[in-house]
């Protein structure tokens, strides 16, 4: 009675294991579906008959792949501008970086990291040097790289893993700071009217 | 469209269907035809940026002004030119509110209206 437990327990690690190698966060949240589904059937399979472990697996592989699939077609819906002559100057980012870019339509200067892609607004390619564009992007892409999504976060600690959320916009900057320099970045951070950008400046200017 | 309930008839001008920002702005654009952000914000110098593009996104989505991406010289801009002139303008708020007062009053706004005939 334990073979059916043990199979699900297989596949939920094994998504968890893909996620820690390519750092896919739907990944994780699949894993988590497969874990706590895996405690349900595991206590069910307890006054079943011996083949249905069977069903009661593939049940949990599908609601596993389900949840990647819908969590993939939420982060495709996004909608982004797309214009002939920008397209190869994101391109040129996008190939730098190695994340895929999006452009939004406003005239507002914005840029945020969202899943796994980052945005920039129409006004902040406008507004911004090339230079600071690129130091933009760079802190986007360190948050597209290596911080933990809100969603995933949360739902971690939920689910009382060992992934603590935590604020990382420094080590961002500081990754940026590498990429561009620390005078760029600074300039291009005043240019964003960030709350509380002042602050942010002198600890990215202070640090070593 | 303009929004029925932001029309304040106390108002002077176009400031009866427009905020103040909105009309410095569509005012700048029926005289220059076709200007950019930096153009305006050097115009309208006591506004701060993010007050101009936030007024200049509001005005593209309602429809009044049409803007277009220029990519051209490596640069990224925003290109800004009204989709009507002011006199079209006119036509399209005043059969909006009379309809609107037509819907209410019926015939005493036509007949109201017929004053105005030579």
């Amino acid at each position: 009675m334990l073979l059916p437990f043990l199979a699900i327990l297989v596949t939920a690690a094994g998504f968890f294991s893909v996620f820690f190698v390519w750092r896919r966060f739907e990944l994780l949240i699949a894993g988590q579906a497969g874990t706590a589904s895996a405690i349900v059937v595991g206590i069910v399979s307890m006054s079943c008959p011996m083949f249905q472990w069977i069903w009661a697996y593939l049940g949990v592989v599908s609601f596993g792949l389900l949840t990647l699939s819908l969590v993939r077609y939420c982060l495709t819906r996004k909608g982004q501008t797309n214009h002939a002559g920008l397209s190869s100057y994101v391109a040129t980012l996008e190939a730098q970086f190695g994340i895929p870019i999006r452009v939004i339509d406003t005239q507002r200067i914005r840029a945020f990291a969202h899943r796994r892609a980052a945005y920039l607004s129409v006004g902040l390619l406008e507004r911004l040097d090339k230079d600071e564009v690129t130091a933009v992007v760079a802190h986007e892409a360190y948050h597209v790289k290596y911080s933990p999504s809100k969603l995933v976060s949360s739902l971690a600690a939920l689910s009382s893993l060992t992934f603590v959320p935590y604020n990382d916009e420094h080590s961002a900057d500081q990754y940026a700071a590498d990429v561009a320099s620390k005078d760029t970045l600074a300039r291009a951070l005043r240019k964003l009217e960030i709350v509380g950008v002042e602050q942010r400046i002198e600890d990215l200017l202070e640090s070593e | 469209m303009v929004k029925l309930e932001r029309i304040s008839l106390r108002n002077e001008g176009l400031k009866k269907f427009f905020s103040p920002n909105e009309v410095r702005i569509l005012g700048l654009l029926w005289e220059k035809e076709r200007v950019t952000s930096g153009q305006i914000q050097k115009q309208c110098g006591d506004l701060s940026l993010a007050c101009i593009a936030g007024t200049l996104d509001r005005l593209v989505k309602s429809g009044f002004v049409n803007r277009t991406i220029d990519a051209s010289d490596s640069r990224v801009r925003y290109l800004y030119a009204p989709s009507c002139t002011q006199q079209e303008l006119g036509t399209k708020i005043s059969e909006q509110v009379v309809d609107c007062l037509v819907d209410t009053f019926g015939t005493a706004v036509v007949s109201s209206i017929g004053r105005f005939r030579r």
